[in-house]
């Protein structure tokens, strides 16, 4: 075959396009570092915190038993001591488990729905409390600083939820009517504080024109979680 | 002579393309955060050294806990109000979130998606937390941990300036977010599958990576920060 002008120019300009291409991707190998994304870098970092976390709560562990073990082995009397140690511990574990009635100075927050709508008023949801009302309330409270919460006398534990039936709130399994009435203890300044917050879900509930009512109380006292919890699905870690 | 410099042009367009799929490649291949290569290889490094860090000390812990256990015992066997006491510690100390625990349950991951895809900063709120744990409390969770922060009774979840705090921890919103659960999986997975739920709604506005996986061996932390009262009074 003849190789004319023409057919050269082609070659060679296919041949500079391959050139320039294989070059391109081979003077850009890859390289290990270039694998990283940014998904793992915050996964990297996640796991960074809380390894610092557990090793600050592990030395924390140790310097608690250490005492445990001094105080055990200080004199002869071994039992009594043991036995005077554990029931300390058991003093302070019933309060923070929220299985016993406690008493202190407080906030007691009362709402109730807004009975005095027009039917035919197209914000008639805004008039009444929800659930959602009433877990919010609960945490600015605990934010707060409160230490004890319960919502007619439901006490507030680490698995309580507040869902929402129909018209009706259920909190621990347990049906809640309104007027609600929130008693929670901590600093009562601190708790009323929060509670008068602009942006408080209080604030929110009297913009919504339902009744709410907050007193500083010098002492309440909230029922402990009456009823057993017996565990199901948990088992303590080896 | 018309058909020569149309083929020039098919040539030159030809080199233009080559050139063009050429940078696109080398531009997928860069990374889009050349800046952090080298810190996440101190990332690595530092991880690696805090668990071995983590790992002695858990090893010294439970020796401890072996020695007192052993006191215990001794005295608890002797004595019939030690034992009764012991039990109550025991069963109280699961409860309220004082052990590390494990069973079945779920982990959900959300990852706030913020690279050059996203536009919108997305970020995760106090609220939208709070909501997660309160659907999981009413789908019968046992035991549930932010980002290994064990919620008790009295686990704050606020914001604090732009992080969000946990147990006193902070951690950034922009951040991932680990929350573990432990309870029926089926029931618990089953909780954030109502359009209304906050996962969904977290779907819908968008920007968040979300997984939900179900597993036959969560393990929680227990809760590590103090358990002193100011005001609330023995009875």
């Amino acid at each position: 075959m003849k190789l004319n002008i023409k057919d050269f120019f082609l070659l060679t300009l296919g041949l500079m396009c391959g050139i320039i291409l294989t070059s391109f991707i081979l003077t850009n190998p890859f390289r290990p570092t270039l694998i990283l994304t940014y998904k793992e870098f915050q996964r990297k970092n996640l796991e960074l915190n809380q390894l610092k976390n557990q090793i600050s709560s592990l030395n924390k562990d140790i310097k608690s038993m250490e005492q445990k073990l001094i105080e055990y082995q200080k004199s002869s009397k071994i039992s009594q001591n043991v036995l005077l140690t554990m029931k300390n511990e058991l003093d302070d574990l019933r309060l923070f488990s929220g299985f016993s009635d406690v008493e202190g100075p407080g906030v007691r927050v009362i709402i109730d729905d807004n009975r005095n709508y027009d039917i035919s008023d197209d914000n008639v949801l805004d008039y009444i409390t929800h659930n959602t009302d009433i877990l919010y309330v609960i945490y600015d409270l605990k934010n707060a600083g409160a230490e004890a919460i319960s919502v007619n006398g439901q006490r507030i534990m680490p698995t309580s939820e507040v869902t929402c039936e129909g018209p009706i709130i259920k909190i621990n399994n347990q049906y809640i009517v309104p007027p609600f009435e929130i008693l929670a203890i901590g600093d009562p300044d601190a708790l009323y504080f929060a509670m008068t917050m602009p942006d408080s879900k209080i604030k929110e509930l009297q913009f919504r024109q339902l009744y709410v009512k907050i007193i500083k109380e010098k002492k309440l006292k909230i029922m402990g979680y009456s009823r057993k919890l017996i565990p199901k699905y948990i088992k303590i870690s080896k | 002579m018309y058909n020569r410099s149309s083929q020039i042009w098919i040539g030159l367009i030809c080199i233009i393309l080559g050139f063009m799929v050429s940078y696109q490649l080398r531009y997928i291949k860069t990374p889009r955060y050349q800046y952090t290569t080298r810190q996440f290889e101190n990332l690595v490094k530092e991880t690696e050294d805090l668990k071995k860090q983590r790992d002695e000390l858990l090893a010294k812990t439970q020796e401890l806990q072996v020695k007192i256990d052993e006191i215990e015992k001794s005295v608890a066997s002797s004595n019939k109000v030690a034992s009764q006491m012991k039990e109550e510690l025991d069963q109280l100390r699961l409860l309220s979130g004082l052990t590390d625990v494990e069973g079945p349950g779920i982990e959900i991951t959300i990852t706030p998606v913020n690279d050059l895809s996203n536009k919108q900063s997305s970020q995760i709120y106090y609220k939208d937390l709070i909501d997660i744990v309160n659907e999981l409390n009413s789908a019968g969770a046992e035991a549930i941990s932010i980002n290994d922060e064990r919620f008790v009774g009295r686990t704050q979840i606020r914001q604090a300036g732009l992080s969000i705090k946990i147990n006193d921890s902070k951690f950034d919103p922009t951040q991932p977010f680990i929350i573990k659960a432990i309870g029926d999986p089926a029931i618990l997975e089953g909780a954030f599958k109502m359009p209304d739920s906050i996962i969904e709604i977290l779907k819908k506005i968008g920007g968040f990576d979300i997984k939900i996986v179900r597993s036959d061996n969560i393990k929680i932390l227990k809760y590590n920060k103090s358990l002193e009262y100011k005001y609330i009074q023995r009875k």
